[in-house]
């Protein structure tokens, strides 16, 4: 190959390879749009009787479901949270004992909202606000206590404690803290943590990491204790817990964080901008789903194990049954079209025929009982055998077009035989667009492995993909449309840089941009 | 003579093509009229007059158990079609039945009629390819023009969007639907399968439009002041016919299949439509877990599961090998020089 070639060769590769970003993000925008129409079990009516509203709101929103799919204009950061929660304190009614709560829920991390605007307030209404604070300021630890639950005193107290202890609340300050605890580790920093409540949690997320050996099992027990202390949820990792342990708790809090993060931080700015696109269904599937940390089957497993393990199951059946077909089709074609018009091309068209059109699941079903359950061998050579037809017709036809051609005409001329003139003129030229068909014999082939892995009990995608179905579990569908889609881009892309390496001819158009037929 | 009109002697000369005709044609006559040879109302009955109520009133008859069908015409001057069983049927003979006059087939593991159950299945099976295959030639017929006349940016963007869809696996597309839907619908199992199908057909039709449009006579035709879209519809298009009906036929096995495997996964909610594929899972369940495992002959359970397995599995490879033979009679018409049996007669004038 000249130099030049293989340089627009390579120029070639890598414009096919940018499309398969867009492509991919295509597929994944269309296929998540698909599925958030899919009901959620918590749209189930029944659900809200057995449960109350407040947890299946709870259950929604752990599921996502409150953020809107793709674009999120106005996320709803502590900030926004607070104001909504002040403003129905201080108006009072029904609500404001949820609001009282809500406020009492996002802490320490409010306050730099909530006690600015406390001058704003009427002196009644700043009453009711300071008052929902006590929780806060018993969480804080606050001295003296009664001051903050006294009516009459408690707004004074908290203007007095802003004034004084407010420059605590600053993110660098509160950075460095973390990253020293999580260091070196000492009470006073934790101390120093637990005092600006909730406000620590946006640092202390980034420094938590799972433990993998004893200096680190130590700092993150340090970190969850305190978010465990500032969120009042009661998930710690025990004094005598062992690494796994510890790294599952460790886990359930970065999902904690995943879900509610975003009530404890304050988005400014390019925080602002990004929760635009990550704030909301997709960019969290796409953040957790693809993490493994939100993302579980119905048996608990990470979707990604999961599909990582069954998919060797199927794919190996797949694309065993492809390679094993086309070693049956190749030869068969061959034959076929050497000696056309003949018995033996009639031969192999009825054996090709007879193979395509045998119920493959009926023929498994009987296969099955006699034996061969947890084996891969059988169900692949059964799905062979559905396979061979197109490959073979193919084959016999691009072999033919091959022999029609004038060189070869030429050729037998010149006295050679029709053995050395289909090996040395048709193969060279026949073999790769059979080749090519491949990357859409996958797809299809698909759907009869799934049949035969429910037949002869193999755990493959298609046994999740039905529960899948039957349980609305969109993450183990969206997975594995993805990963359905970028293997088939992938394919793609490989049939293509083979073809222009193989074949000079269909090279030299493709390369220099031409449009392709 | 039409190049057209060539391809079409040319298939209807072929024997194979009128073997597979036979073939398609009996499954799909049995189809459309599959009230007349297993209904759970008579054909006609007689005071007060009723002609085809199956038909006429099919949702009252729908679910109601064969002996409240029967007490509901008892004597009644009737004509009743071969089954007097429609595919929801419960008949009075029960489930597993083995075949008998009232049910030549035999009952199904839910006492349903198993003839009724394929009649219908076929119904179910040629509906859907017929209906998928018709919406994608619609949406691959006007991406693959659009892609091959616009050019640029468009074409690039379609040839990449025919690739993606192409290599995706129909099976996931329909259990995506699935899941989408609360009650299954026909409607939605069509719109999944032409979802990935109009991928090829855009692909032969975008090829025969960049091929056509060096032609002489598409130039010609712009010469006269033709637009484009009159050239595609009038010239290109007309070329392009034979490809796209071919690979439609060949798309009636591959999609009659995709839908028995959704059947016989039981993907999604439970249909309320009669699928060979559901028979067939029915008869491995039988074959493959024997409910009163008997130590040796073949126990009653065996013969039933054999029935429910070779039934609908016959339909299906009758539909697999007709649709086959058409179409390859269909690709041998357009590629007469690779094709197989008697080479074409040589024609009398040199037109077409």
């Amino acid at each position: 190959m000249t130099a030049a070639l293989s340089t627009r060769l390579v120029r070639h590769a890598f414009r096919r390879a940018l499309w398969l970003l867009p492509t991919l993000a295509l597929v994944s925008i269309v296929t998540f749009l698909f599925l958030s129409y899919v009901p959620d079990p918590t749209e189930d009516p029944r659900l809200v009787v057995q449960l109350g509203e407040g947890r299946v709101a709870e259950l929604r929103r752990e599921r996502f479901l409150d953020l809107p799919r793709f674009a999120n204009a106005s996320p709803r950061d502590v900030r926004a949270r607070a104001a909504d929660a002040m403003s129905a304190i201080a108006k009072g009614g029904p609500a404001a004992d949820d609001a009282k709560r809500e406020l009492a829920r996002l802490g320490g991390a409010a306050l730099p909202h909530v006690i600015p605007a406390l001058d704003a307030l009427d002196t009644s209404e700043r009453a009711r606000v300071a008052l929902a604070l006590a929780p806060v300021a018993r969480r804080m630890r606050l001295t003296p206590r009664d001051e903050a639950l006294d009516p009459e005193r408690a707004a004074g107290f908290w203007i007095r404690f802003w004034a004084d202890r407010g420059p605590e609340f600053r993110d660098a300050a509160v950075r460095s803290t973390v990253r020293r605890l999580a260091q070196y580790g000492a009470g006073t920093r934790a101390q120093d943590l637990r005092a600006v409540d909730t406000f620590a949690i946006e640092h202390i997320i980034p420094a938590l990491s799972p433990p993998t050996d004893g200096p680190s099992l130590g700092s993150a027990r340090a970190l969850v204790d305190i978010l465990a202390d500032v969120t009042d949820r009661d998930d710690r990792i025990r004094p005598d817990a062992d690494l796994a342990s510890a790294r599952a708790c460790v886990d359930r809090w970065l999902a904690f964080e995943g879900v509610y993060g975003v009530d404890y931080r304050t988005l400014t700015g390019a925080s602002r901008l990004t929760a635009f696109v990550t704030e909301t269904r997709y960019g969290k599937w796409l953040l957790f789903t693809l993490s493994s940390r939100v993302g579980k089957t119905a048996e608990g497993v990470p979707v990604l194990t999961a599909l990582g393990r069954r998919a060797a199951v199927t794919l190996t059946l797949v694309f065993g049954a492809i390679l094993l077909a086309y070693m049956i089709a190749t030869p068969l074609g061959v034959l076929a079209a050497a000696t056309r018009r003949r018995v033996v091309d009639l031969g192999v068209a009825v054996i090709v025929l007879t193979l395509y059109a045998l119920p493959t699941a009926v023929i498994a079903v009987f296969i099955a009982r006699i034996g061969g359950a947890g084996n891969l061998l059988l169900p692949t050579v059964l799905l062979a055998l559905g396979l061979v037809a197109a490959p073979a017709g193919q084959q016999r036809s691009a072999l033919l077009a091959a022999l029609f051609a004038d060189h070869v005409t030429a050729a037998r001329a010149k006295g050679a035989g029709l053995f050395r003139v289909v090996v040395v003129h048709g193969l060279r030229q026949s073999l790769f667009p059979t080749a090519t068909l491949t990357t859409l014999e996958a797809p299809m082939a698909l759907g009869g492995a799934f049949v035969l892995e429910r037949v002869f009990g193999l755990g493959g995608l298609g046994e999740a993909t039905v529960r899948a179905v039957e349980q609305r579990d969109i993450a183990w569908l969206m997975a594995l449309s993805f990963f359905a889609a970028s293997l088939a881009a992938i394919g793609v892309f490989l049939t293509d840089m083979i073809y222009a390496l193989a074949d000079p001819r269909v090279a030299a158009p493709v390369l220099d941009g031409a449009r392709r037929g | 003579m039409t190049y057209l009109r060539v391809l079409f002697s040319r298939v209807i000369a072929s024997r194979r093509a009128a073997v597979g005709v036979a073939m398609v044609g009996v499954l799909a006559l049995l189809g459309v009229f599959a009230e007349w040879f297993a209904a759970p109302a008579p054909l006609l009955a007689t005071g007060p007059l009723e002609i085809l109520p199956s038909i006429v009133h099919h949702d009252r008859f729908d679910d109601l158990p064969e002996s409240t069908t029967e007490a509901l015409y008892a004597g009644r001057e009737v004509v009743w079609p071969l089954v007097h069983a429609g595919p929801n049927t419960q008949t009075t003979a029960g489930p597993n039945t083995g075949p008998s006059r009232a049910h030549p087939l035999g009952t199904d593991a839910r006492g349903r009629d198993l003839l009724a159950r394929l009649v219908y299945g076929a119904r179910t099976a040629l509906g859907l390819a017929l209906g998928a295959i018709l919406a994608s030639l619609a949406l691959g017929t006007a991406l693959g023009g659009l892609a091959g006349l616009r050019g640029g940016f468009w074409n690039d963007l379609l040839v990449r969007l025919v690739e993606t869809v192409d290599t995706f696996p129909a099976i996931i597309v329909v259990a995506l639907v699935r899941a989408m839907e609360r009650t299954p619908s026909a409607l939605s199992l069509v719109i999944a399968v032409a979802i990935v199908r109009w991928a090829e057909v855009a692909r032969l039709v975008r090829a025969e439009v960049l091929r056509a449009s060096t032609e002489g006579y598409t130039t010609a035709a712009r010469a006269l002041g033709a637009s484009p879209i009159r050239i595609f519809f009038t010239h290109i298009l007309r070329n392009a016919a034979g490809p796209i009906l071919t690979s439609g036929v060949f798309g009636v096995a591959s999609i009659v299949l995709l839908e028995a495997a959704i059947s016989f996964l039981a993907i999604g909610a439970p249909t309320h439509d009669a699928s060979w594929g559901e028979t067939l899972a029915q008869g491995a369940s039988m074959w493959l877990r024997p409910p009163g495992a008997h130590a040796a002959g073949p126990s009653p359970s065996a013969t039933t599961a054999l029935r429910l397995l070779l039934a609908p599995g016959a339909f299906l490879l009758v539909t697999i090998v007709g649709s086959y033979l058409i179409a390859e009679a269909m690709r041998n018409a357009m590629e007469p020089k690779t094709a197989r049996g008697a080479p074409p007669r040589p024609k009398p004038t040199k037109q077409g």
